[in-house]
């Protein structure tokens, strides 16, 4: 589902900081299960839609 | 960086301004007083009177720390394992130096926790908390 939301916003809506965004975008940071879920509310899927299966690799 | 975020991060840094003002503040009283104080207790009590706004600053940075997102939390707790690993061997490198006579820096001690704060930032911003 495409957002036009900035990583500020996103990071508004999670409430954490942008760069925590920035790292979990890039794959540098796994969430915990809350934050998880927290993304997987404000973008309205699934934790599986948004999170693959191969260690180390979401999107 | 979300408006809750943003509003810890603005009351931690004038919490830290207050806290450094005081004890510059009270340090240089406490020189100054130190000077005219005859009576050990009073002495103590003057020696010690700078680390009670150091205790104040610690009070702000622990509320700080508690009010960052979970990446940062872990970026600061893995900074401070490193900085705790860093400093047992900077302790234990002034010992030997010590212990064999090559120098002591035993009278710069009061440096030894500024000096931990910075090696703290230094891991902080290596590993990627550049924000905070």
């Amino acid at each position: 589902m495409e957002k036009k939301w900035s990583q500020s916003d996103l990071a508004e809506r999670l409430d954490v900081s942008r760069q925590t965004v920035n790292s979990l975008e890039r794959g540098k940071y796994d969430p915990s299960l809350p934050l998880a879920f927290k993304l997987a509310r404000v973008f309205q899927l699934t934790i599986e839609e948004i999170f693959s299966e191969e260690k180390g690799s979401n999107r | 960086m979300s408006e809750r975020i943003r509003k810890a991060n603005r009351r931690y840094k004038v919490e830290m301004i207050v806290s450094m003002l005081l004890y510059m503040g009270v340090l240089v009283a406490a020189k100054l007083a130190v000077r005219d104080v005859e009576g050990d207790i009073m002495r103590v009590i003057l020696a010690l009177a700078p680390v009670a706004p150091l205790a104040l600053a610690g009070i702000a940075f622990f509320r700080f720390y508690l009010s960052m997102d979970e990446r940062d939390q872990r970026v600061s707790a893995d900074a401070a394992a490193l900085s705790l690993f860093i400093g047992i061997l900077t302790a234990l490198t002034l010992g030997l130096l010590r212990a064999f006579e090559v120098f002591s820096l035993e009278d710069e001690m009061m440096w030894f926790g500024p000096y931990l704060i910075i090696v703290w930032g230094v891991m902080r911003f290596l590993l990627g908390g550049r924000e905070c």
